[in-house]
């Protein structure tokens, strides 16, 4: 039979393990509410995530970009003077000006526009053509080149292919070290 | 007031009066109640046991309370009971055997109520046969419901049913109508004058058809019912066992009628020690459950936790990685704040992609060509990274459709308009296109 010590524990044990079981019941519905906005919460944090690694996506393209110009061995362009005396059919051009804009790492954007009074498009575009391959040799590139960003031509009546011309032509050049 | 408490293990019924011991096994197998005659040596003191205090030692009593809850019927048992009864109840133990609903739907219950001394002197009984029971059954509920048992109600049956156990020295008889009970007696053995007399206390009215189920060791030879109550006979199988199959079915299947009178201070020790732990290892089970979702709570919060500030922070390295500075604001801000600065780094530094953008050379040089296949004439030509346009004439609208089709090709998004027509007959026009996507 029970003894009043006995009785005791058992009740003492079944009120520790009632309340138990109510404490754990109350924390479990407390936590299965909570997790419903808790997971909506994470759903919404991993998109902004997901939103910053397509931004860096984006970022890395320039990164890459510059990477590959400093692995040039040589980081300043052709000079383009000396490309376009060495194009035979290349017209002297009626005007040039250069403007230099100073970017990140001690890089500089050249940037040379060229304009031709009369000349024939064909003969300028091979200009340009030379100017941009002017970053090349028999080993594949070895320095920035000059690509071609704008053509203007206004044609002269009753000559096809000819007239004023205006292009503009930008090179990177590293100047010195950041 | 105790009811039986169900096992799995097997148990035997002890029917020992008048010198003589019958004992019966009962087992589940298999899903059924499977029973087998055993010997006294099968009592042994570990053996589960049933035995039944006798009918003359007990009352039973329908007790109807002026309430529908059962629970607090059995609450309440004694304060219901301590009106009808010829000793004082507090040297008694009482059981409830049974239930129903009275026509006004309140609560109706059987109690069987023994005095102590009645209780004690039965065990002692018991107990100079080495018998030590766990179960102290009620004679007259244990016939009535193996009765029941053993020859169901049929259609044809008479409503009054008495269950008589035929003893050598005595016969008890259960009464009721179908399947309620109504009560038990016991007369001297033979003396059918006693138990008309009773039965007819019993049925509280004038004789009439009954069941007769003759049951006890006497059951062949014992006398009949009066012409006055007969009805049907029906003799059990194994007539001497009947009570001892009785006792040991209902402990081992206890049912609503199931009564045990040693309870309180009388119960057997090992019972006692049986429902202690069955009680400790229950509270056990509520105490794990507790645990485990406390446990699960905890994991599951500290889980989602740990998900959260991860994010957080690789949320933040990659905000101020991006921005080049420590980001203070958060969440759609940092983003939209990021989301700023890289596009204005990338605007700054967007010459540094230009090595590797197209040439705008392919599209001037294809240009050309296109012009001098499709003989157009070009008044002006501008070329740049986000626009294109052109003025000119054409012979004729499809030559102008293949300078569109090559800037388009090119991907810009040209629209190509007609102008107004020329003396010539050549076709004018102008191209124009939107900002480049790029």
């Amino acid at each position: 039979m029970h003894t009043l010590s006995e009785r005791r524990i058992d009740a003492l044990f079944w009120t520790a393990a009632v309340l138990c079981l109510a404490l754990g019941a109350g924390t479990a519905w407390g936590t299965f509410r909570s997790l419903g906005s808790r997971a909506a919460r994470l759903g919404e944090k991993r998109a902004e995530l997901a939103a910053l690694d397509a931004i860096a996506h984006d970022a890395a393209a320039v990164e890459q970009a510059r990477a590959a110009l400093a692995a040039l061995p040589q980081q300043r362009p052709a000079d383009l003077d000396a490309v376009r005396r060495a194009a035979h059919s290349a017209p002297a051009p009626a005007d040039t000006r250069e403007t230099r804009v100073a970017l990140s790492g001690g890089w500089v954007l050249r940037r040379r526009e060229l304009d031709f009074e009369s000349a024939r498009l064909a003969d300028v575009l091979e200009l340009a053509h030379a100017a941009e391959r002017s970053g090349l040799d028999e080993r594949g590139a070895v320095r920035p080149p000059w690509r071609l960003t704008r053509v203007v031509f206004r044609g002269a009546p009753g000559e096809p292919g000819r007239g004023r011309v205006a292009i503009r032509l930008d090179a990177l050049e590293r100047s010195a070290t950041p | 007031m105790t009811g039986l408490s169900g096992g799995r293990a097997a148990c035997l019924g002890v029917d020992a009066r008048d010198g003589t011991c019958c004992v019966v096994r009962a087992a589940h197998a298999r899903g059924r109640v499977v029973l087998a005659d055993a010997t006294l040596e099968a009592v042994t003191p570990d053996a589960r046991v049933a035995a039944a205090l006798p009918v003359r030692d007990a009352v039973t009593r329908w007790v109807e309370a002026p309430f529908a809850s059962f629970r607090k019927t059995r609450r309440v048992l004694p304060a219901l009971l301590d009106v009808g009864l010829p000793f004082a109840l507090e040297q008694c133990c009482a059981a409830t055997a049974a239930l129903e609903r009275s026509a006004d739907g309140n609560a109706r219950v059987l109690a069987v109520v023994a005095r102590h001394a009645d209780v004690d002197r039965q065990l002692d009984a018991l107990r100079a046969l080495n018998i030590d029971p766990d179960v102290l059954d009620y004679e007259g509920l244990a016939l009535w419901t193996q009765g029941l048992r053993e020859r169901p109600p049929a259609p044809k049956d008479p409503d009054l049913r008495v269950v008589a156990a035929y003893y050598p020295s005595r016969t008890v008889a259960a009464v009721g109508r179908r399947t309620r009970f109504l009560g038990a007696f016991t007369a001297p053995a033979g003396d059918t004058a006693a138990l008309d007399r009773l039965l007819r206390a019993r049925t509280r009215g004038a004789p009439e058809s009954a069941l007769w189920i003759r049951t006890g060791p006497g059951a062949e030879n014992g006398p009949g019912p009066g012409p006055a109550w007969a009805g049907a006979v029906w003799t059990a199988e194994h007539p001497a066992a009947f009570l001892a199959r009785a006792l040991a079915v209902r402990m081992l299947t206890p049912g609503p009628c199931a009564v045990n009178l040693r309870s309180g201070a009388r119960a057997h020790p090992a019972r006692v020690r049986r429902e202690r732990r069955a009680t400790r290892q229950a509270a056990g089970f509520v105490l794990a459950a507790g645990l485990i979702l406390l446990a699960a709570a905890w994991g599951a919060g500290h889980t989602a936790r740990r998900a959260e500030a991860e994010l957080d922070r690789a949320f933040r390295a990659r905000a101020d990685a991006l921005a080049g500075y420590p980001v203070a604001a958060r969440r759609a801000d940092a983003v939209r704040l990021v989301r700023r600065e890289v596009a204005a780094r990338a605007a700054r530094e967007a010459p540094f992609g230009e090595p590797f953008a197209p040439s705008l050379l392919d599209l001037a040089a294809a240009a050309a060509r296109t012009a001098a296949r499709a003989g157009l004439e070009i008044y002006a030509l501008t070329l740049g990274r986000k626009t294109v346009t052109a003025e000119g004439t054409s012979p004729t609208w499809e030559g102008a459709e293949m300078l569109r089709n090559l800037v388009a090709a090119a991907g810009y998004a040209p629209r190509l308009e007609r102008d107004e027509a020329l003396i010539d007959e050549r076709v004018a026009f102008t191209l124009k296109t939107d900002a480049h996507p790029e």
